[in-house]
C-alpha cells in the first residue's frame, strides 16, 4: 500500500513545520527518509506536546483521508527529511482501486483510519493521561465516524453502547426538545451512560459536518478500569465548561430568541463571516452594488439570518455596538448569505475538479478556469453562500479535439476581493455597519463556548501573538479581555454613563453649531446690508458654491468603487483588517449638508426671483430638504424595522411574502385542533390584517417575541384556562400572525429607507446644473 | 405581470440573481443629468429677459420704424448704455436742465439713455406732419388723431418710466408726485426749451404740449409683467424629464441583462415527456465521468447514482426521458441513448375516453389508480370526472321523493384527483363528500423534500386553480392546503372506505368506511369517484386478518407519537418501512420488530439504512431476517422462521411492502381495484325479495341515514 501511495504523491524535501494544528488537512504524507515529529496542544493544556514521532516508511496526516477533519498535531520535519506528499483525494482513490473492498473497509484503510484515531485521541485530555500501550488498546476498538449536518448519534433512551469523543465538528446535547450542551472538538459524552449500562440520558445531533472518535463500552471500561484516576478528571473538565456554557446560553436565551446558538455550527466553522449590524444598516445595498462593480455580478446577497449577541467592541470600534462603549450592549447581526470561508469548506471537499482553492490565510476562493460549472460546490454549501453564474467570457464552442469544454456557467462566491487590498463590501459602507469577523474570537459568547474559558484566554493571547484577522483588533481584544474581567460593575455602568454623556455632548454641540451659523447666515446680510453681487455677499456665494461641489463630489467615491480600490500588496502576510471607508465621506456629506443652508442664507436671502439665482436656491432648497429627510430616516428607521423583522430580506422578497406567510399560516393550521382554527379564525386572523396594525407595532417599539407574548397573553385572557390540552400548534400560528401584522410595516419602512435617495439624487444633480448656469450669468459685468 | 425568477433554484442549484440593491441606481445616473441639463436650460428659457444678461428685448417700436440697428447706437461690439451722442444724432441737444440732472450729466454719470429707455420698456408719441400721431408703449402702437398740432417733419417725444426716476426719486413726494400720470412721467419740462431758427420756441413747447396731452388721452396699457415663470416650473420640468429618461434607461438595461443571461445560459425549453422518450435512457461514460453529482441532482425521479466516483443508471425504469441530466453534465460524459426498447414496450400515454368504470356504472375512476402517474392528469380527470357527472344529474334530475340524504358524488380520497373533483363538485353545486383514509394530498407529502412535482399544464386541462409552474412538492400542498382551508369542501380525513355495494332500487352506490378505530359508517351516493392513487392499495399480507385485528394493521404510518409504549411489528425492508421503523424507535417505551423475507438490507436509501442499523445497534429496534408474518391474533403476531413459528406481543402491525401496481392500463378503468373494492353483496342482501338498503341485517343496518350509525366493530373479537 504505501508503495502504492508513495507513487500517487511527489516527494519532496521537507524542513520545518510541515502543517499546523488546526490547519485543513488535505493532503496525506509518507516518510521517506529521515523522521517527523507530530505536536499538538491538548485540550486543557497551554503548551505543545509530542505525540508521536513518524519514521521512514510511516504515514502522517492520514485525516486527509476524512474530508473535514482538520490537522490534530503540527509536523515539525527533522534535518534532512523527505517525505511524498498525496492529495486526500487522490489517496482515496488509490485506496479504492486497490483491494476490492477498498476505502475505510479494507486492511489499508483500517491501518489509515487507526493512524488519523491515534492524532484524535492522543490530542485530546485522554493522551495526556494514558500510556501509549493503554492508548493502542483504546485504538483497537476506535471507530472514527462521520455524521452528516441534521444526524443523530444516539438518541435518548437507546443502550449507551459507546463512549464518543468529538474529533471535529459540533454535537448538540438534546433533551426534552432543548438543547442541553455544545460539543466541540476534543469533547466527549456517553461515558455515564455506557459505563454504567444505562440508556442514554440525551440525544446527541451534529450540527454540523462531525467527525468522532466512537469507542465501544468494553473498551472504555477496561482502560478506565486500570487507571481509576482518569476518568475522575475527565469529568470534572467536562463538569466546568458545561456549567459555564449553560450561564452564557442560558442569558442569550433570555435576552432574544435569535440567539448566537442556534446556529452555533456557523459560528463555529467561519473563519471570516460578514457581520452587518442592523441597528445602524440602512439597508442601502451598497456592499451588495460595490460587490458587482467590483466581479461583475453581486456575491453577497442581503437576506440571511439574524443573531442577537455581544460583539467584541474592539472588533467594531466606532461602529457594531457603538452607543455605549463597553460592548455589553448586544448588537443584532445579519448574517448574509456571502460566503464565510469555513474552516473546513465542504464545497472544496465536494468539488471534482479541485477547481476550489484555500490560501494561506485560509480565504476560500474557486478558479474559474478549472470550474465545471456542475454546482456541487453550491449544493454543498449548507448556507447557500454559492450560485452560479453566467461565465464572463462566453466559451468558445465545444471543440472535438479535448471532451473538456468550457461550461457556460460557473460557481461563484465571495473571495474576499482576493486581488484588492480589501473586500469592497466593508470598505464601501456608507455607515460602517459591515465587518468580516471570526465569530471565535469577535464574539464572546461564542468564544466561551466553543473554547471553554480557560483556553478562551489562552486563545485570545495566541491570536494576538500571532495577529491573525485582526492585528490590531486581537490585541486589544485581548486588552479588554482581561480588564473587563477585573473590572467591577459599577465601573462599567459609570463608564457607560460617560460614554452617553460624551455622545449627547456630542450631539448638542451640533446641533448649536449648525443653529449658529444658520442664524449668523440670517442675521449678518440684514445688519451689513450684503448684497449678493459684492463684498461679503458674494462671498457667502462662492462659500456656498464650494460647499454644492463639495457634497455633489460626495457621489465620486461612492460611485466609483472600482477605481479606488487599491490593489493588493502581496508582500504583506496578514491583511490588515477592513474597515469602511466611505464612512467619513458620509459624515463628512452630512456635516457640509448641515452648513451649506447658512452659506446659502447669507448670500441669497429667501427670495426666490424667477431667474436662474432663484431656481438654483429652489433647488437647493429641496434638495436638502430630502436630504435632511434621508438623514432622519436613516437614523430612526434601522431601529424600529430591526425590531419588527426577523431576519433580513430585501424590498423584492417582502412583495410576495404575505401569500406565502398566509400559505405557511395555513399549512401550519393544518391538523390543529377546531380550537386553535376558532382562535385564528376569530382572534388571530383580525389581529394580523388589522389595517394600520403595523403601525401600532412599530411605534410601540416592541419586538417580535414581546408582542407574541402579548398575543399569547390575549388568548390566554380569552381562554380563561379551557382547552388548554387543545393548543398545540397555537404558538407556530402566534408567531405567523405577528410576522404578517408586521409585514406592511417592514414595506413601509424599507420603502421610507429606500425611496428618498434617488430623489435626492436627481434634485442635487439639478442643483449643481443651475449652479453652472448661475456662475455663468452672474459672471457676466 | 411577475416575471419568473431567474434566482429560482435549479435543481437545487441557486443562480446569481441581480438584486434590488444591485440594481436600485440603474438609470439614476442618466436621470441626474437630463435633470441637470433640463434644470439648466429652463432657467435660462424661463427667467424674464431682462435677467438673462444677454439683450434687452427688441427695439421700442419709434426706433424700429426708424431702422436703426444695435450698432447704430452702441458702435460695434460696444455693449452698454450708449453715449450720449448716439441719441443726438436724431433728437437734437437739449439736456435736461434741473439743477441735479445738470451736475450728474457734467460728471458722465447720467446720459439720455439713462431716463430714456431705447428698448422696450419706455413709451413715447410720434407726430406725423398729415397730422396723425401714434402712441407707443410696451404692449404696442396706437394711432391717434391730433388736433391743432403739425409738425413739418416726424418728430417723436420719448416718455419716461416712472420706474426709471423712482430709483432717485421718492414716488409719493414732488416732484414725481405731481407729474406721473398712468405710470409715465409727463412733466416734460426738465429740458430746457429749444428755439427755432425763427427764434420761438413754440416748435418744441408745442410738441411738448401735444405729447402731453397724448400721454393723458393714451395712458399705457398695463404691460404682461415680464417676471419669467415661476422657479417651480423648471424644477418640474427637469423631474419631468428625469424621471422619463431614467425610467427608459432602466428598462433598456434590464432587458440588455435579460438577453445577455438568456444567451449565457441556452438551456433548451425541457421537453415534454412523450412516449417515444419513455424509452431513452441516459449513457455514461465511465472514463470521463468525473463523479461530480450534477445528473443525480437534476435528475427529477431519482434515477442516477453515484457509485465509486463514478455515476450509474441506477433505476432505469424509473426514467423519464428528459435530458435535463445531459443538459448538467459538465463534459458530455452522459448522454440520452435509445436504449431500443422495441415496439410496444412502452405504454400509450392514457387515451382519456370515459372515466366511468365499465363493470358499475355510476363508479368513475381516476388518477393513479387509472395507471398514469402525472399529477397533472389525475388534477384534469378529477375535475373531467365530475363535469360528466354533473352533465349527466342534469340530464337526469334527482327523482322525487329521492332521499336528501343520497349524495350526487362520493369522492374516495383527498389527493391530486379527488381534490379536484370535490372543487369541481362544489363549484357545481353538486352535493358531495370526500372520504379520506389519510391526510389531504398524503401521497404528495410523503414525496420527498423540493421534489419539483409539476412542469406545466396539460392543454385545455381542467381544474387550472391546482396547477403550479414549475412548482416543488412544498409550494404545491401550501397552495392546495390554502384552497381546502379557505373553500373548505365536504372532507372527511381519516375515514377508509372499505366497501362499495350498489343500491338495488333506484340506482346508486352504498359505501362503507372505517375510520381508525374500527367504527363504521355508511354513505349513500348516486355516483362514486374513486380516486385513491397508488398509495391507497397497498399490499397485503397473504393471510385473512382476523376481524378483531383489521383496526390494528397499517399500511402506513401517520403518527408515530399515538404508538408511543406500544408493541410494534412492520413487515418489510423498503425505505418506507425502514423510516416508519426509525420513527417509532424513537418513541419513548415502544418497541420495534421488523420482519423481512430476505437476509440483508438490499435496497433503500444509505442515510436510512446506516440509521436503522445504528438504532439495532442501540437496542431500539430488532430485525427478524427470512421471516415472515403468518398469524395474528389480539397482542401478539406469529412470525414463521427458518427456525420455526414464534409469537411476537404485537400491539400494532405495519405492512409496509409496497403497493399493488394500479388497474392494468390496457383495460383502462381498475377494474381489478374495482374487483378488490366492490364487495360481494352480503347473503341476506341477494336474497331476491330484500335486496333492498332498508332490509339489511338489524346488527348492519344504518339507523337514520343523515347521522351516519356508527357500528363498534370492537377492540376485542366477537365472542
Amino acid at each position: 500500500m504505501t508503495a502504492e501511495l508513495i507513487a500517487a504523491g511527489a516527494a519532496r524535501d521537507a524542513r520545518d513545520e510541515l502543517y499546523r494544528d488546526g490547519e485543513p488537512g488535505e493532503t496525506l504524507f509518507v516518510v521517506l527518509a529521515g523522521s517527523v515529529e507530530l505536536r499538538t496542544t491538548r485540550r486543557g493544556d497551554v503548551i505543545p506536546s509530542l505525540l508521536r514521532t513518524a519514521r521512514v516508511g510511516d504515514t502522517f496526516g492520514e485525516e486527509a483521508l476524512l474530508p473535514g477533519l482538520a490537522r490534530r498535531a503540527s509536523a515539525i520535519a527533522a534535518a534532512g527529511t523527505r517525505v511524498a506528499e498525496v492529495p486526500g483525494a487522490v489517496a482515496r482513490r488509490v485506496l479504492a482501486r486497490i483491494g476490492d473492498a477498498g476505502g475505510a473497509g479494507s486492511r489499508e484503510g483500517r491501518y489509515l483510519e487507526r493512524g488519523a484515531a491515534r492524532d484524535v485521541l492522543a490530542g485530546s485530555a485522554l493522551g495526556r493521561d494514558l500510556e501509549a500501550a493503554e492508548l493502542e488498546l483504546l485504538l483497537d476498538g476506535v471507530r472514527l465516524e462521520h455524521f452528516a449536518r441534521g444526524a443523530e448519534l444516539v438518541h435518548a433512551g437507546d443502550r449507551a453502547e459507546h463512549v464518543y469523543v468529538v474529533a471535529e465538528g459540533l454535537v448538540q446535547l438534546q433533551r426534552d426538545g432543548a438543547v442541553q450542551a455544545y460539543l466541540a472538538r476534543g469533547d466527549f459524552f456517553g461515558d455515564d451512560e455506557a459505563l454504567a449500562g444505562a440508556p442514554c440520558a440525551a440525544t446527541a445531533v451534529a450540527a454540523g459536518d462531525t467527525w468522532c472518535a466512537v469507542l465501544p463500552r468494553a473498551v472504555v471500561r477496561t482502560v478506565t478500569d486500570r487507571n481509576p484516576g482518569v476518568l475522575v478528571r475527565w469529568r470534572r473538565v467536562a463538569a466546568t465548561q458545561l456549567a459555564d456554557q449553560a450561564a452564557v446560553v442560558g442569558d442569550a436565551a433570555a435576552r432574544s430568541t435569535q440567539h448566537a446558538f442556534r446556529d452555533l455550527y456557523r459560528l463555529q466553522i467561519a473563519r471570516s463571516l460578514l457581520v452587518i449590524d442592523q441597528d445602524t444598516c440602512v439597508r442601502c445595498g451598497h456592499c451588495a452594488w460595490s460587490c458587482a462593480e467590483v466581479h461583475g455580478e453581486s456575491r453577497l446577497v442581503r437576506r440571511g439570518d439574524k443573531v442577537v449577541t455581544p460583539v467584541d467592541v474592539a472588533l467594531g470600534r466606532g461602529m457594531l455596538g457603538r452607543d455605549d462603549g463597553d460592548g455589553a450592549r448586544p448588537a443584532t447581526l445579519l448574517l448574509p448569505n456571502t460566503c464565510q470561508h469555513c474552516r473546513h469548506a465542504a464545497c472544496l471537499h465536494d468539488c471534482p475538479t479541485g477547481a476550489i482553492g484555500r490560501d494561506l490565510d485560509g480565504e476560500v476562493f474557486i478558479r474559474a478556469d478549472a470550474c465545471t460549472g456542475c454546482g456541487n460546490c453550491a449544493r454543498s454549501c449548507p448556507w447557500d453562500n454559492i450560485a452560479m453564474a453566467p461565465r464572463p467570457v462566453p466559451p468558445a464552442p465545444a471543440t472535438t479535439a479535448g471532451r473538456l469544454r468550457l461550461s457556460p456557467e460557473i460557481a461563484v462566491k465571495c473571495d474576499l476581493c482576493r486581488e484588492h487590498e480589501a473586500p469592497a463590501c466593508v470598505t464601501a459602507c456608507p455607515t460602517g455597519s459591515l465587518l468580516r469577523i471570526d465569530p471565535e474570537r469577535a464574539l464572546a459568547e461564542v468564544a466561551l463556548v466553543l473554547r471553554g474559558a480557560a483556553r478562551r484566554r489562552a486563545g485570545t493571547a495566541a491570536a494576538a501573538a500571532t495577529g491573525a484577522a485582526t492585528a490590531t483588533g486581537a490585541a486589544a481584544a485581548a486588552a479588554t479581555g482581561s480588564e473587563s474581567e477585573t473590572e467591577t460593575a459599577t465601573g462599567t455602568a459609570s463608564r457607560t454613563t460617560t460614554t452617553r454623556l460624551r455622545a449627547a455632548a456630542k450631539r448638542g454641540a451640533t446641533a448649536g453649531i449648525v443653529l449658529a451659523a444658520l442664524a449668523a447666515g440670517w442675521a449678518l446680510p440684514r445688519a451689513w446690508n450684503w448684497a449678493p453681487d459684492r463684498g461679503a455677499g458674494l462671498a457667502a456665494g462662492a462659500v456656498a458654491g464650494l460647499l454644492l461641489l463639495m457634497l455633489g463630489a460626495y457621489v465620486l467615491p461612492k460611485r466609483l468603487v472600482r477605481s479606488w480600490m487599491r490593489p493588493r500588496d502581496r508582500r504583506q502576510q496578514v491583511r490588515p483588517v477592513a474597515r469602511s471607508r466611505t464612512r467619513v465621506h458620509l459624515i463628512a456629506h452630512v456635516g457640509l449638508g448641515l452648513l451649506a443652508p447658512a452659506a446659502v442664507l447669507a448670500h441669497a436671502g429667501l427670495a426666490m426671483p424667477a431667474s436662474p439665482a432663484g431656481a438654483l436656491l429652489l433647488a437647493f432648497v429641496v434638495a436638502s430638504a430630502t436630504g435632511a429627510v434621508g438623514a432622519a430616516a436613516y437614523r430612526g428607521i434601522p431601529r424600529m424595522l430591526t425590531r419588527i423583522e426577523r431576519g433580513g430580506a430585501l424590498p423584492e422578497d417582502l412583495a410576495g411574502d404575505a401569500s406565502e406567510l398566509r400559505a405557511r399560516l395555513f399549512r401550519e393550521l393544518s391538523g390543529t385542533s377546531e380550537l386553535v382554527k376558532h382562535l385564528a379564525a376569530r382572534i388571530l386572523m383580525p389581529y394580523a390584517r388589522a389595517p394600520l396594525g403595523w403601525l401600532a407595532l412599530a411605534a410601540s417599539r416592541r419586538g417580535l417575541s414581546d408582542e407574541e407574548r402579548r398575543l399569547r397573553a390575549r388568548v390566554d385572557a380569552v381562554l380563561a384556562g379551557r382547552g388548554a390540552d387543545r393548543l398545540h400548534g397555537l404558538d407556530g400560528v402566534i408567531r405567523l400572525a405577528v410576522e404578517l401584522r408586521a409585514l406592511p410595516g417592514r414595506r413601509a419602512l424599507t420603502a421610507a429607507l429606500r425611496a428618498w435617495m434617488p430623489i435626492h439624487v436627481v434634485l442635487a444633480a439639478m442643483t449643481l446644473g443651475l449652479l453652472g448656469i448661475h456662475v455663468i450669468t452672474a459672471w457676466r459685468p | 405581470m411577475r416575471r419568473a425568477n431567474p434566482g429560482a433554484p435549479r435543481h437545487g442549484v441557486p443562480r446569481v440573481v441581480a438584486t434590488s440593491d444591485v440594481t436600485r441606481f440603474r438609470g439614476v445616473a442618466v436621470a441626474a443629468l437630463t435633470a441637470a441639463v433640463v434644470a439648466a436650460a429652463a432657467a435660462i428659457a424661463l427667467s424674464p429677459a431682462s435677467s438673462r444678461g444677454g439683450a434687452p428685448g427688441p427695439l421700442s417700436p419709434s426706433h424700429r420704424r426708424a431702422g436703426l440697428a444695435c450698432a447704430t447706437c452702441h458702435g460695434s461690439g460696444a455693449r452698454g448704455v450708449p453715449p450720449a451722442t448716439a441719441c443726438t444724432a436724431c433728437h437734437q441737444t437739449h439736456p435736461s436742465t434741473r439743477p441735479g440732472h445738470t451736475t450728474l450729466r457734467a460728471s458722465g454719470a447720467l446720459a439720455c439713455a439713462g431716463c430714456h429707455g431705447g428698448h422696450r420698456g419706455h413709451g413715447a408719441v410720434t407726430f406725423f406732419p398729415d397730422g396723425r400721431a401714434v402712441r407707443d408703449d410696451d404692449v404696442g402702437s396706437r394711432d391717434v388723431a391730433v388736433a391743432g398740432y403739425r409738425p413739418t417733419r416726424a418728430l417723436t417725444v420719448p416718455l419716461v418710466d416712472a420706474a426709471t426716476c423712482a430709483g432717485c426719486h421718492d414716488p409719493t413726494r414732488a416732484p414725481l408726485l405731481t407729474c406721473v400720470i398712468g405710470g409715465v412721467v409727463t412733466c416734460l419740462d426738465e429740458h430746457r426749451a429749444v428755439r427755432g431758427r425763427d427764434g420761438t420756441i413754440g416748435g418744441r413747447d408745442g410738441v411738448w404740449e401735444a405729447a402731453r396731452a397724448v400721454a393723458h388721452a393714451l395712458p399705457p396699457r398695463p404691460r404682461r409683467p415680464d417676471r419669467g415663470s415661476s422657479p417651480w416650473l423648471g424644477l418640474a420640468i427637469a423631474s419631468v424629464a428625469a424621471l422619463v429618461t431614467g425610467g427608459s434607461a432602466r428598462a433598456i438595461a434590464r432587458r440588455r441583462r435579460g438577453r445577455r443571461d438568456a444567451a449565457a445560459v441556452a438551456h433548451p425549453a425541457a421537453p415534454l415527456v412523450t412516449a417515444a422518450a419513455i424509452r431513452r435512457l441516459p449513457v455514461i461514460d465511465a472514463a470521463t465521468c468525473l463523479g461530480c453529482d450534477a445528473c443525480v441532482e437534476a435528475c427529477p425521479y431519482d434515477v442516477l447514482e453515484v457509485r465509486r466516483y463514478v455515476a450509474v443508471v441506477a433505476r432505469p425504469d424509473a426514467c423519464c426521458g428528459l435530458t435535463l441530466c445531459a443538459q448538467v453534465c459538465p463534459n458530455q460524459s452522459l448522454t440520452m441513448r435509445d436504449a431500443g426498447g422495441g415496439a410496444g414496450a412502452a405504454p400509450a400515454p392514457t387515451e382519456r375516453g370515459s372515466l366511468e368504470a365499465a363493470p358499475a356504472p355510476g363508479v368513475f375512476v381516476v388518477g393513479d389508480a387509472r395507471g398514469g402517474s402525472l399529477i397533472r392528469n389525475a388534477v384534469d380527470e378529477g375535475a373531467r370526472a365530475v363535469v360528466a357527472i354533473a352533465a349527466r344529474l342534469a340530464a337526469a334530475p334527482r327523482p322525487p321523493g329521492d332521499p336528501l340524504e343520497l349524495l350526487d358524488v362520493l369522492i374516495v380520497g383527498a389527493g391530486p384527483a379527488g381534490l379536484a373533483a370535490a372543487l369541481e363538485a362544489q363549484a357545481r353545486g353538486l352535493r358531495a363528500l370526500t372520504l379520506e383514509q389519510g391526510t389531504v394530498a398524503g401521497s404528495v407529502q410523503s414525496f420527498p423534500r423540493g421534489k419539483l412535482v409539476l412542469d406545466a399544464a396539460a392543454p385545455g386541462a381542467a381544474a387550472p386553480r391546482l396547477w403550479l409552474a414549475e412548482a416543488t412538492k412544498e409550494e404545491l400542498l401550501a397552495r392546495w392546503m390554502l384552497i381546502v382551508r379557505t373553500e373548505r369542501p365536504p372532507l372527511v380525513e381519516g375515514r377508509r372506505v372499505t366497501a362499495l355495494a350498489p343500491i338495488a332500487v333506484g340506482g346508486g352506490w352504498r359505501v362503507e368506511s372505517s375510520d381508525g378505530s374500527g367504527a363504521t359508517t355508511e354513505h349513500r351516493a348516486r355516483h362514486v369517484v374513486i380516486a385513491v392513487g397508488r398509495r391507497g392499495s397497498p399490499r397485503r399480507l397473504g393471510f385473512e386478518i382476523p376481524s378483531a385485528m383489521t383496526a390494528h394493521v397499517h399500511y402506513a404510518l401517520a403518527d408515530a407519537a399515538s404508538f408511543a409504549g406500544r408493541q410494534v411489528v412492520i413487515v418489510g425492508l423498503g425505505d418506507v418501512a425502514m423510516e416508519s421503523a426509525i420513527a417509532l424507535s424513537r418513541q419513548p417505551g415502544t418497541e420495534v420488530v421488523m420482519v423481512y423475507r430476505g437476509t440483508e438490507f438490499r435496497r433503500g436509501r444509505t442515510r436510512n439504512i446506516d440509521e436503522l442499523r445504528r438504532r439495532i445497534a442501540a437496542g431500539a429496534v430488532r430485525i427478524a431476517w427470512r421471516s415472515e408474518v403468518v398469524g395474528l391474533a389480539p397482542g401478539r403476531a406469529t412470525v414463521a422462521t427458518a427456525g420455526g413459528r414464534q409469537d411476537v406481543g404485537c400491539d400494532a402491525l405495519f405492512v409496509l411492502i409496497g403497493a399493488e401496481p394500479g388497474a392494468e392500463p390496457a383495460t383502462g378503468a381498475g377494474t381489478s381495484l374495482l374487483s378488490r373494492l366492490i364487495r360481494p353483496v352480503p347473503a341476506s342482501e341477494t336474497d331476491p325479495q330484500h335486496h333492498t338498503f332498508e332490509s339489511v341485517d338489524p346488527s348492519v343496518r344504518p339507523g337514520d341515514p343523515s347521522t351516519p350509525r356508527t357500528t363498534d366493530r370492537g377492540e376485542e373479537a366477537p365472542p
